[in-house]
């Protein structure tokens, strides 16, 4: 263990990666601020940038992006309560109202710190627990694998939006989209129309791109511009009352943060709304929670940086990504020619060890960016869009160009580009198709590999009994969010009944 | 629930969305019999997983497409809806809760170029959020029909400049993409725009060409490589 970290650090603080891990955060919480663009428009614009680099150099840059855009994201969510992800929502519901009363500083200073502590416990749980994960993970065979990839996709599907028969829909497309092409089985080519581009299947990152930031740039022109920031920055410090009321909120963020983002297909989301939601149960001032509460900013802040890192485990260990972002970055890891998997931590020590080094490095300088500087990223949510969106849009199309050389790559982007726009449109979840088309691939093998097994009975995935629990986890998720929102709803009334009168405020006003 | 008339424009790309989705999802189904569902000893063959897929894409399209054909609008609160709905329930009203409750929104109608009703627009009250909605005038006074036409301007452009690669090579339509979106679309001066986009695309050559290596396709004319 200690040999390993030794390694990591040895890697990561090597002048080349330490200066790409700052130019990943720097980027990352730019593009975090940047209202509508999330961690997963930022990796899959800026992976054709980190194809020359050496892999685990490129990939400790993206894995920056990815997490440097959680801090940036909560500017954006605090100051004009536009989030950039879906994780950052919960969080504007007190730090917008906290930006009003004029505490944005403190809100973001909390922010900034509870994502800080939270990354480092769950990273020290994750380089803890992903080896010996990593370890068990091994005895899998087809059959779990399989489970697993239809946990991976239950849980996303149940998730990622607001219509569980509509991402249903959409991982289908997605594992559509990926069928095309040369069957790694049979050798057949399928859905191919002749074309020798469709041969090798439709490039994933080049959909990506197209979906995440062309798609974005339309629906951004079709909504319209916001309006600028409201709040203002009255007191940037912190007081040491906001610091004590944010401590319990943010361990409790952290470690609740890190189970569910060990999930496939869970992520940030979900964890910075339960940490909310307990938080406001446990809380003293729960009923204050709406109203500018600190730790409601503070909880839903640490749980998804936690979430972010804890999404680690499946992608590193088993391959099977936890999230719409840590797709695009399973993809990186594809184009280097990498295979996450059991084997990855045996076979490519210095990779792994020195990407997880490196968030460690990389989350202390995201501190020390965001506490002092976050007033000064603000500023370019006042740089208006119509300048913004013709660079997003030239940097997406030379992107994709310059993975393979080729016209077609910029087709791919135009195309999913507006395909993009209509998803988002019409309300159609992304992350489903995009975990869908990753799994595509793996899905089948499994598939083909798990019917040779079973003489053609694919039945066997139901007599072997880790499967068969996956499975049954897998199907509680679906009935998940309908299951979690009456926990949320039956605490909560009893609680607000018995109400203390003394501590009871004019505004609690709670539903019973 | 019936749906209003200013959303008559979305449902109508709702409808011809999931048609095409319903016939794509035939389309497969009919062609992946032909690759044959499994091999000798009943194995997974080439076919079954684009038969299966696709057939269960058509089932669902065609079901969605059904009920937005009968003037049901598409439930949006299963899912992730639920717990954010739980979370915020005792929230006060008024508050933040209010104003962005699910991630993305619900984009509420707005009549695009594709709505075959040219009747006027219904303008709601303020916009729930910050952001202007789906048919508010925004910041800069565009009504939702102007940002319509700018979306289309802006993706035909995007078409356009592909199609001019081969003929001004890579940064070169690109340079006249930006112009044209800033000066025409953004209704910018000529000079900022020229500027803007000028070092815009001086900084991508100087990344992608200058850092990196990469031989962008010069055209006939020769620009950039």
């Amino acid at each position: 263990m200690l040999d390993n970290l030794v390694l990591g650090f040895s890697t990561a603080l090597s002048v080349e990666n330490l200066l790409w891990c700052f130019v990943g955060v720097l980027v990352g919480t730019v593009i975090g601020v940047l209202p509508g663009l999330g961690s997963t428009t930022g990796v899959a614009v800026l992976l054709p940038l980190t194809l020359s680099l050496e892999p685990v150099t490129g990939l400790i840059m993206l894995a920056g992006i990815y997490y440097g855009s959680q801090y940036g994201g909560t500017i954006t969510s605090v100051l004009i309560s536009t989030p950039g992800e879906a994780s950052s929502v919960v969080t504007t519901l007190d730090g917008y109202q906290m930006a009003r009363q004029g505490r944005a500083g403190a809100a973001l200073s909390i922010a900034a710190i509870g994502s800080f502590v939270a990354a480092i416990i769950s990273l020290a749980l994750l380089v803890a627990l992903a080896p010996p994960f990593a370890e068990f993970a091994l005895d899998f065979g087809p059959p779990e694998m399989l489970a697993v990839m239809i946990l991976g996709l239950a849980t996303i599907i149940s998730f990622a939006g607001d219509n569980r028969v509509l991402g249903l829909l959409m991982a289908l497309v997605g594992l559509l989209i990926a069928t095309v092409g040369v069957d790694p089985g049979s050798g057949t080519s399928r859905f191919t129309f002749g074309s020798i581009y469709l041969l090798s299947g439709i490039p994933f990152v080049e959909v990506m791109i197209g979906l995440f930031a062309v798609g974005e740039v339309l629906y951004q022109i079709r909504q319209g511009a916001a309006a600028p920031i409201r709040a203002g920055f009255r007191e940037l410090m912190i007081s040491r009352e906001d610091l004590r009321r944010s401590g319990g909120p943010i361990l409790r963020g952290s470690f609740l943060g890190f189970l569910f983002g060990i999930l496939p297909g869970a992520g940030s989301t979900l964890a910075s709304f339960m940490a909310y939601g307990i938080e406001k149960r446990v809380s003293k001032r729960g009923k204050e929670f709406g109203t500018g509460a600190i730790e409601g900013v503070a909880a839903p802040e640490a749980a998804n940086n936690a979430a972010a890192n804890a999404n680690f485990v499946p992608t590193l260990t088993l391959g099977i990504p936890g999230g719409a972002t840590t797709a695009v970055l399973l993809g990186a890891f594809m184009i280097y020619g990498i295979q996450p998997g059991p084997l990855l931590f045996d076979e490519q020590p210095t990779l792994v060890w020195g990407l997880l080094a490196s968030f460690f490095i990389g989350n202390v300088i995201l501190l020390f960016l965001n506490l002092p500087l976050a007033p000064v990223f603000a500023q370019l949510l006042r740089v208006p869009y119509g300048y913004m969106y013709p660079l997003i849009l030239l940097t997406s199309l030379v992107g994709a160009y310059s993975i393979t050389n080729g016209m077609y790559s910029v087709w791919v982007v135009l195309v999913f580009g507006i395909i993009g726009y209509f998803m988002k449109r019409l309300d159609l979840p992304m992350a489903p198709l995009v975990l869908g088309l990753v799994l595509g691939p793996l899905f089948e093998k499994a598939l083909v590999q798990t019917s040779a097994i079973g003489d053609g009975n694919l039945l066997i995935v139901f007599t072997r009994p880790l499967a068969l629990a996956v499975m049954a986890i897998a199907i509680l998720q679906v009935a998940a969010p309908t299951i979690m929102a009456r926990l949320l709803r039956r605490r909560a009334t009893p609680r607000s009944r018995r109400s203390d009168p003394a501590d009871s405020t004019p505004e609690g006003s709670s539903r019973g | 629930m019936t749906t209003p008339p200013t959303r008559r424009g979305i449902a109508v790309e709702q409808a011809v969305v999931h048609g095409l989705l319903a016939a794509l999802g035939l389309g497969a189904f009919v062609m992946a019999l032909d690759y044959g569902l499994f091999l000798e000893e009943s194995r997974v063959g080439p076919g079954l997983v684009p038969a299966v897929v696709g057939g269960l894409i058509a089932l669902i399209a065609g079901w969605e497409l059904v009920t937005t054909l009968r003037g049901h609008r598409t439930p949006h609160d299963r899912g992730l809806a639920e717990v954010v709905a739980a979370t915020a329930v005792d929230a006060p009203s008024g508050g933040a809760s209010s104003e962005r409750a699910t991630p993305g929104g619900v984009p509420a109608g707005g009549s695009g170029s594709m709505s075959p009703d040219g009747g006027p627009v219904q303008m709601p009250g303020p916009g729930p959020g910050p952001g202007p909605g789906p048919d508010d005038v925004d910041i800069f006074g565009r009504t939702p029909e102007e940002r319509s036409r700018q979306l289309w301007t802006v993706s035909a452009a995007l078409v356009v400049a592909a199609l001019l690669v081969p003929l001004l090579g890579l940064l070169g339509s690109l340079l006249v993409l930006s112009v044209f979106i800033s000066a025409v679309v953004e209704k910018r001066g000529w000079l900022p725009s020229l500027v803007v986009s000028f070092l815009a695309v001086a900084a991508v050559y100087g990344v992608f060409v200058g850092f990196l290596g990469v031989p962008l396709p010069t055209g006939l004319i020769g620009i950039g490589g």
